[in-house]
């Protein structure tokens, strides 16, 4: 092995010698006595390709420009390793390709998928539950979370009436929203802006007020409008 | 880079894209073909050592190689074809004759390989000839041929 070693280093020392020069003297190696009846053969072959301008000579590059195979092919499955490969060496610059793209669009609709599929049992009337606050739920279709919520208010007026001050609660209650919603709209009022107007006495302060005053008669207030309505 | 099949520009048919046979798709088992083409012809050259090239000729037919010439038509893709291909089997001697050198004087050169290995060039040196001799010229279907092998020059054995 360190005779093939050191005579290579000779070969790239040597500008001289090359392909072609190598094939036109194949014929002088051929004169052992197992591979003289090749000799002929060997000589017609080359002399046939050489008459006839057949060898082409490129100039000589060390840039690995004849490297062969040029493109590896890397399988389905096995380019996620290769691509981690090349992000750790090269960071990519410039606006996300096309690929890019298509790749975090799928992911994010993955992503989407499996967050909605979370939350699909709150799509069930039957078990309907309180989510006061949680400002992230689905968008659970409108007819059954009006159930689930005439469901649950009737649950909780139920609980309240069986206590002895529930009716205080629910009036404390029903005056601090009303306390709450003045305070909001003087402040509105004191920027020359106006808070729940657009409906004249159906929505805004002046019904929550109506509601609040009728409590003395026995109607459960504020919890009362979304029901009164959705019957009326 | 695209080595899967594109359109072409003429007629809007499928094609192979020329850098399929670049890729290590082709040439890795090309390169392997033409190892097992030599190497069957290193075997048997003792039973007729004095009609060399008509073993040569037979083990070609006997292996299908007549047919590579209708492995693809399009002239873009056929051009990269026919020259890697060519390629490959120069490239026996780049990886062979690394074992020989030129003697001070410039003119001898000294064995350093075996037979084997002279035997192996002179497979490659017939499979050359023949695949480039046996390039079909018909004008219809025309079908692209090259004209030329390519060859390096300089200090080194380039070529694949």
């Amino acid at each position: 092995m360190v005779g093939v070693f050191v005579l290579r280093n000779l070969i790239s020392a040597d500008s001289g010698l090359d392909t072609l020069q190598y094939l036109l003297t194949l014929p002088s190696l051929l004169d052992t006595e197992h591979l003289s009846p090749l000799g002929r053969q060997v000589k017609h072959v080359l002399s046939q390709l050489v008459n006839s301008g057949a060898f082409y000579t490129l100039p000589s590059s060390d840039l690995g420009l004849w490297e062969l195979p040029r493109e590896i092919f890397v399988p389905d499955g096995e380019e996620e390793a290769a691509g981690a490969e090349a992000s750790t060496t090269a960071r990519k610059r410039g606006r996300p390709s096309r690929r890019d793209k298509q790749k975090r669009a799928n992911q994010a609709t993955a992503t989407l998928d499996s967050w909605l599929r979370e939350r699909q049992p709150f799509d069930n009337p039957d078990t309907p539950e309180l989510h006061s606050g949680d400002h992230d739920q689905a968008p659970i279709p409108i007819s059954s979370s009006r159930d689930a919520y005439l469901v649950q208010k009737m649950v909780m007026l139920g609980v309240l009436a069986r206590d002895e001050s529930g009716g205080e609660v629910l009036r404390t209650a029903n005056e601090a929203v009303l306390r709450r919603l003045r305070e909001i709209d003087e402040m509105a009022a004191s920027q020359g802006l106006e808070v729940g107007g657009e409906g004249g006495e159906k929505t805004g302060l002046a019904r929550i007020e109506k509601v609040v005053g009728e409590m003395e008669a026995g109607s459960c207030g504020i919890l009362g409008i979304f029901g009164d309505s959705s019957r009326g | 880079m695209s080595i899967v099949p594109g359109p072409s520009a003429s007629r809007g048919g499928i094609i192979v894209q020329p850098t399929y046979f670049t890729s290590s798709l082709y040439v890795d088992p090309c390169r392997e073909d033409i190892e097992t083409l030599i190497h069957e012809f290193s075997q048997k050259y003792h039973e007729d050592p004095v009609h060399s090239f008509g073993l040569f000729k037979s083990i070609w037919v006997s292996s299908g190689w007549q047919w590579i010439h209708f492995k693809v038509f399009d002239a873009y893709a056929r051009d990269a074809f026919l020259k890697v291909t060519i390629r490959l089997f120069m490239g026996t001697f780049s990886r062979i004759g690394a074992c020989y050198i030129n003697t001070p004087d410039g003119s001898v050169l000294e064995r350093l390989g075996r037979a084997e290995n002279v035997l192996a060039c002179v497979g490659a040196l017939y499979g050359v000839y023949v695949f480039y001799n046996t390039q079909p010229s018909t004008s219809a279907p025309r079908l692209h041929a090259v004209s030329s092998i390519e060859v390096s020059h300089g200090g080194r054995f380039r070529l694949a």
